[in-house]
């Protein structure tokens, strides 16, 4: 079992290790939004395996502004 | 109970300037972000902006003259670098003129993106601004998913003067009531004039004979004081402290209080017994927009000058004395200080910093018969006092409003000879001083170490640094 931050939010998973796309279901985020290590910045892919073990991850999406709606 | 915060956006004119002309130089939509400290007392709020970031336009997803995107995997650089911040500034421009007002876009944007700022910054709020081409802006703060609260004001702290920006969405709408006893204050500044300075909060550190008589000067002309000194009145104060009789007791700053509220009802005024710096004082300051220091000891001159530089404060600074050789006058006058972003902090503007000993040290001393500089006379007269009081407010008048032109950095008076000189031009901000040697950046650089002029600064105490970054709903005390 692991356990890790999101956006300063603590998330409990099953697994030391999981792909960034399970973190991202665990974690409740969009698919559309990008997992990051919150000491280096290095964007990590979906399918890529992290260490869910007191690590620490920052969550963002597109940055979007418009004046039409 | 009401938990709205009362925000106001502080930063230098230079700072201000490149985020303007990146804003309005492109027919099509840009964003802009910075990075903020905050100060915070009594429910007010006053977020610092030290630095601001442009993406290149090539940099964007998509941008046209309605839209702008800039990619996940782009923002992330700015995420990293708001590592703690107390607030991120994301600002972005409306390339055409009308009421600058958030779309529903950007309000679903704006709220993903402070849930991902708590990420590298946790509590962080994010500043939403948006200008139109006419130069209106919206700005507002967002703590949480919900809606922002408005931003009151934006202070532009300039070498000359300061603008004061009212949004097109605050609660404040930059003009106040005048009662009969602002007519002929207005006759001299106007109304937009006096609305400004009534917006400010002014901090008074030093109520004595000098800073009492500030306080009385500022009193009609702003929206609060400030006021902090830890001593108590003696018999000697009454000459020259005018809220004292022979016969008053208690402290300097509670009689000044009583006496300020009888002729000023419906100003704000709130005090702390106290030395400055000390955790109390310092955050019963941090609700002031603007700083006077009127003390009688360099020490808290030099602390003063290191705290408003640290909080992007304007700081006016008094002194006034005179020495005697046998028992005749020398020497008499007093000088007035303007600190400023863009200009010399008081030590870079003739502030003697080679004696920076605690003031219970030099008291101690004295009280063992130890005089350091017997030609020092150990009093004013109160028409010196006055004079000195006068022209520091006088400087503040011409610093907020411009009322009468550009404001000196550096005046002195030499009262033997009836001569008041502008020294301005005599003192500049020495290369590498931490506090005014270089630009406002992020992360701010703890002022610490050694002042140009080779003398050991003081500390700003660790606690007052770490507490610059923490979440701003945790900041308030009180006196």
């Amino acid at each position: 079992m692991g356990l890790s931050k999101l956006n300063n939010k603590v998330i409990v998973t099953p697994k030391d290790q999981m792909t960034v796309a399970e973190f991202k279901r665990l974690g409740d985020v969009g698919e559309l939004e990008r997992i990051y290590d919150l000491h280096t910045g290095q964007v990590l892919e979906d399918n890529q395996l992290i260490d869910t073990r007191e690590a620490a991850y920052g969550s963002t999406t597109d940055w979007e502004r418009g004046s039409s709606r | 109970m009401s938990l709205t915060r009362e925000y106001t956006l502080a930063a230098s004119a230079t700072t201000w300037g490149q985020l303007r002309g990146h804003l309005a130089g492109s027919q099509a939509e840009r964003m802009a972000f910075g990075y903020c400290s905050a100060i915070s007392n009594l429910g007010k709020t006053r977020l610092l902006l030290h630095e601001v970031e442009f993406p290149t336009d090539g940099e964007y997803a998509v941008q046209h003259s309605a839209r702008v995107v800039l990619s996940g995997r782009d923002t992330i650089p700015y995420l990293i670098r708001a590592k703690g911040a107390a607030a991120f500034l994301d600002a972005h421009s409306h390339p055409f003129p009308g009421v600058p007002h958030p779309s529903l876009t950007d309000n679903h944007s704006a709220a993903r993106q402070h849930a991902s700022l708590q990420g590298p910054a946790p509590g962080a709020a994010l500043v939403r601004i948006i200008s139109s081409a006419d130069g209106r802006i919206w700005a507002g703060v967002q703590t949480g998913p919900e809606d922002p609260e408005p931003i009151r004001q934006v202070h532009i702290l300039g070498r000359t003067g300061i603008e004061v920006i009212v949004p097109v969405n605050s609660t404040c709408d930059g003009s106040n009531a005048f009662r009969e006893m602002d007519r002929r204050t207005l006759a001299c500044l106007g109304d937009g004039a006096l609305s400004k300075t009534r917006g400010l909060a002014v901090g008074l550190i030093g109520v004595g004979g000098v800073g009492s008589m500030v306080a009385r000067l500022l009193a009609s002309v702003v929206g609060e004081l400030i006021l902090v000194d830890p001593d108590h009145l003696e018999p000697s104060n009454a000459p020259r402290v005018w809220y004292a009789g022979t016969n008053s007791r208690g402290s300097k700053v509670g009689a000044a209080r009583r006496a300020i509220r009888r002729a000023f009802p419906h100003l704000e005024v709130r005090s702390c017994v106290g030395s400055f710096p000390s955790r109390a004082t310092n955050n019963l300051l941090a609700g002031a927009d603007f700083l006077f220091v009127c003390p009688d000891h360099n020490a808290v001159r030099f602390s003063a000058s290191r705290f408003a530089a640290e909080n992007l404060l304007p700081l006016i600074e008094v002194g006034c004395g005179g020495r005697a050789v046998d028992r005749e006058l020398s020497a008499l006058g007093y000088h007035v200080r303007l600190q400023v972003p863009g200009g010399p902090c008081l030590p870079c503007n003739g502030l003697d910093v080679s004696k920076l000993e605690d003031p219970s040290t030099t008291e101690a001393k004295k009280q063992h018969g130890y005089i350091e500089d017997g030609s020092e006379i150990a009093g004013e007269l109160a028409p010196l006092t006055t004079r000195a009081a006068a022209d520091a407010v006088d400087v503040f008048l011409r610093y907020c409003t411009g009322y009468s032109g550009t404001p000196p950095l550096h005046l002195y008076n030499d009262s033997l000879h009836l001569k008041t000189l502008d020294m301005t031009d005599s003192y500049s901000t020495q290369p590498g001083c931490p506090a005014c040697g270089a630009t406002l950046r992020w992360p701010p650089t703890p002022l610490v170490g050694i002042t140009p002029s080779g003398h050991k600064g003081r500390h700003i105490p660790s606690a007052r640094r770490e507490s610059l970054r923490a979440p701003i709903a945790n900041r308030d005390r009180n006196c």
